[in-house]
């Protein structure tokens, strides 16, 4: 049917290229040590880039089965659509493979949730304790007239919300975590590290509005810096739809801030881009400079510079880790507070001005150690101050996001708003 | 699929000893025009045609989704779900009733050329009336969606959907400040919607706000009285409670609320319905995606709370009657019960009586959106404008602040409730996907609540 419909194409003068993506995914959900949900997906969809004269629309489906149809109704997008910027088809040629595929055992992989139970006997305060997993295997293919790729890619991803209460006060942890290959022991760990501060942060105080020197713990700074991803785009900056409108070239953060994108070497391994360019790594902050900003086929032709296979968004996208373990970031921020979770980013984050303003929990650390937790907190800050203030940086990345991570940031001078 | 083959998978997925099946087959074409830059960029098109098949054993659940129809394919899946279950069969020869079929107008008077050159017009017209706008961005999207829906009851039904929404972002700058601030309005009817929109009102009123937010001064935070305008600030309540009323929580005994029916959890001011059956709002439908009608739940009256939101497979835990709320983004997600048009009902207090006391407070005019983890009722939402209250009076503009409560506590904190009464648009995320909700409250006073900000 691709052939068909690039024929077709062909035919009235249309140069066509289609992106297939098939995703194969099993989940299983648990509660409390029984199973809840146990779900299997194969889904296949086509995102078909047809050019004329040198002008692209974009037209996506599940389903190929009428090419005369979608070539109508492509003619008909072409017909409205008014951009004039100049776009091609991707050119070359790659397969890659995974090298090496793990066999998998979801029943063993289901009781392994459904074991997590057992950390009620370690940890009598849990109440629930309800689990999500889910196996990805994505094949992405892309032909046009002269050029064929395919790639295949696969990833793990876990959650769990454990619940714990003392005498009617309960606190949630939402915890999740990706990996490439299944590491259940990487995830029980991370899962016993969170619910040591969950029962610290029960008896959790709040405190006084002002500036304090903080920790933004991993897993909150990737969440962050995820939100503003698609800020580095060409196409927002050119719109003067992003925060970084304007700000090529100029020093935006701190000298300890490098922001670097690999997408071959992300959990999920990408090799190109849903335009069949090949993606590279690249540094887009250096010491706190903005470099680099990432494109698509149409902004690298408008700019006249490489395209940077960044059509899709991000993967891999990661703050450089500096030398300091969690222990060592603590003892040095001496007192103050680590922020160790967020919320709301989608409605708590301005994109366009920077503003951030989070519902937040943490612990409080006195002469180096942490003496007790906060909670009902609001983090107050900007994006170009967050990464600004840097102090220190930890060596440890997050492990909650598939395609952004982030070590923790040891900051100076943030605002935390309480209730005291 | 033809009835016939859909009552052979039933009985094929039940043939193990399951005691719940059912089939959901979805079409669904998306078309959207997005015009910035002065001209239309993008037009895109999307179409999708897939199914899930749910299986059900006691509380266990099974679900598949896929998008390939082949007749192998099928099996294959019917074959991996029946794995799970293994018991004498109870149903053996299902009989699937007429199928009922209920339908909206999808189509629209507008063509397509007409919805480009009303965005040329509408694009041309805001940019002329203040030159501090940096860019402006107008989309449209029509989505037409085609559910039917069986299952081993013998229900067997069809929808014929259409949800359509438009939306305006607008930037503006000043040297070195800049904002964004932006309009969307849905509904569950086709682009001829677009004529109830009253344009010169919004757009005059979108301005006003842009250009107070783009010299708007950083919140101030502390604990305060805030004032939430009409409309889409009844997010707080979505957020604050809504979700703690699904099922999807409540049925495992992890929602803050799920002990509390009968009991008082509010002020006698709160009266809060869902109803998915109100005429062409944005998260209406004829039936829900169980195959059941939708229906006016009232969920809290005058401060107690009389029932919660329960969808077929969760009321197996439940024990109540389920309320036609059984939703999901697509056929990739088994339904669970979900919000779809969630009010308060309108009081009789005036701004004037709300504001005449607060010695300093929080007047928020535009919400973002929030989120709650609802076992523990925390709760946040956004605030995109707001207005400092000092001495009872409307002071300062200020900008970008998040409100962190507690459902038990924010309930208590429902102070005044007035009687100028809308409703807002927007998009729920949950464990089956993404869905079309409005939110809808009168001007409401809250006695006191954790406001976000600088100082």
């Amino acid at each position: 049917m691709k052939q068909k419909i690039i024929e077709l194409g062909k035919k009235a003068k249309i140069d066509i290229e289609i992106f297939e993506k098939t995703q194969e995914k099993v989940d299983i959900n648990t509660m409390n040590g029984k199973e809840k949900l146990f779900q299997i997906t194969n889904v296949t969809s086509y995102r078909i880039k047809a050019i004329k004269n040198e002008i692209s629309i974009e037209y996506m489906t599940d389903n190929l089965k009428n090419p005369n149809l979608i070539i109508d109704n492509i003619q008909n997008i072409f017909k409205l659509q008014e951009n004039k910027n100049k776009n091609f088809l991707c050119q070359g040629n790659l397969k890659h493979k995974l090298e090496q595929k793990e066999t998998l055992d979801y029943n063993k992989i289901k009781q392994d949730f459904l074991n997590l139970i057992d950390l009620k006997k370690e940890y009598p305060l849990i109440l629930n304790i309800e689990t999500t997993y889910s196996h990805y295997i994505n094949r992405y293919g892309i032909n046009n007239k002269e050029c064929s790729l395919t790639d295949e890619t696969y990833y793990h991803e876990y959650g769990v919300a454990i619940t714990i209460e003392k005498m009617d006060k309960k606190k949630v942890s939402f915890i999740n975590f990706y990996s490439e290959n299944y590491d259940f022991k990487s995830f029980y760990h991370y899962v016993r590290e969170k619910l040591e501060y969950l029962i610290i942060k029960l008896n959790g105080d709040n405190c006084t509005t002002k500036k304090y020197n903080i920790i933004l713990k991993n897993n909150a700074v990737a969440l962050i810096l995820n939100t503003f991803a698609n800020s580095f785009q060409s196409k927002e900056m050119e719109q003067n739809v992003s925060i970084l409108s304007g700000k090529r070239t100029q020093k935006i953060f701190g000298d300890k801030i490098t922001i670097v994108e690999d997408p071959k070497n992300g959990i999920e391994k990408r090799y190109f881009d849903t335009e069949g360019t090949i993606t590279y790594e690249k540094e887009l902050v250096k010491n706190g400079i903005f470099q680099l900003e990432i494109n698509n086929l149409e902004y690298a032709t408008k700019q006249n510079v490489k395209a940077t296979g960044n059509a899709y968004g991000v993967n891999n996208l990661y703050i450089k880790s500096g030398d300091n373990s969690e222990q060592e970031l603590i003892q040095k921020l001496n007192n103050g507070i680590i922020i160790d979770e967020i919320y709301g980013l989608h409605s708590g984050i301005d994109k366009k001005n920077g503003t951030i303003s989070l519902h937040a929990e943490g612990l409080v650390v006195e002469n180096g150690k942490i003496t007790n937790g906060l909670e009902m907190i609001i983090l107050s800050t900007n994006f170009f101050e967050l990464f600004s203030n840097v102090m220190e940086i930890g060596k440890e990345y997050s492990h909650n996001l598939l395609c952004v991570s982030a070590p923790s940031l040891l900051l100076k001078n943030i605002t935390i708003v309480g209730k005291k | 699929m033809k009835r016939q083959q859909i009552k052979e998978i039933l009985e094929q997925l039940l043939s193990t000893g399951g005691d719940f099946a059912e089939v959901f087959l979805e079409e669904k074409q998306v078309k959207s025009f997005n015009f910035i830059d002065q001209m239309l960029e993008k037009v895109s098109m999307f179409h999708v045609n897939g199914y899930g098949l749910r299986l059900a054993k006691k509380e266990n659940t099974y679900y598949a989704s896929s998008n390939d129809f082949r007749k192998k394919k099928i099996e294959q899946i019917i074959s991996e779900l029946r794995k799970n279950v293994n018991d004498k069969s109870i149903y053996k020869n299902i009989s699937l009733k007429r199928r009922k079929d209920y339908k909206k107008e999808q189509i629209s008077s507008f063509t397509d050329e007409e919805i480009k050159t009303k965005l040329k017009q509408l694009d041309e017209k805001i940019r002329k009336k203040e030159d501090r706008i940096s860019q402006v961005n107008l989309i449209v999207e029509n989505t037409i969606q085609n559910v039917t829906i069986a299952n081993h009851t013998g229900l067997y039904v069809k929808e014929y959907r259409v949800l359509s929404r438009f939306s305006i972002i607008l930037y503006l700058k000043d040297q070195e400040k800049s904002s964004r601030i932006s309009f969307s309005k849905g509904a569950s009817s086709n682009l001829d919607f677009l004529n109830t929109i009253d344009f010169d009102k919004e757009i005059d009123c979108l301005i006003k706000q842009g250009l107070d937010k783009l010299y708007a001064k950083p919140c101030i935070g502390k604990e305060m009285p805030v004032i939430i305008a009409p409309g889409f600030g009844a997010v707080i309540f979505h957020e604050a409670c809504g979700h703690a009323m699904e099922a999807s929580s409540v049925a495992e005994n992890s929602s803050v609320l799920a002990q509390e029916l009968n009991h008082k959890i509010a002020t006698d001011k709160v009266t809060i319905i869902d109803d998915g059956s109100l005429k062409d709002e944005w998260g209406s439908s004829f039936i829900d995606d169980e195959g059941k009608p939708t229906q006016k739940n009232i969920l809290i009256e005058n401060g107690v709370l009389k029932r919660f939101l329960i969808d077929e497979l969760n009321n197996r835990k439940m024990k109540q009657t389920t309320t036609g709320s059984g939703r999901r983004e697509s056929y990739l997600y088994a339904p669970t019960s979900r919000m779809n048009n969630t009010y308060l009902k309108a009081g009789n207090n005036t701004f004037e009586q709300m504001i005449q006391d607060i010695k300093l407070g929080l007047y928020a005019v535009k919400m973002g959106g929030g989120s709650v983890a609802t076992e523990t009722g925390e709760f946040n939402f956004g605030v995109d404008l707001g207005y400092m209250i000092r001495d009872g009076k409307i002071a300062e503009c200020v900008t970008s602040a998040s409100l962190i409560g507690n459902t038990k506590e924010i309930l208590q904190e429902v102070e005044m409730v007035g009687n100028d009464f809308s409703l807002g648009t927007g998009y729920c995320g949950s464990i089956s996907g993404s869905v079309p909700v409005t939110v809808g409250q009168p001007t409401i006073k809250i006695g006191k609540i954790l406001v976000g900000g600088e100082k």
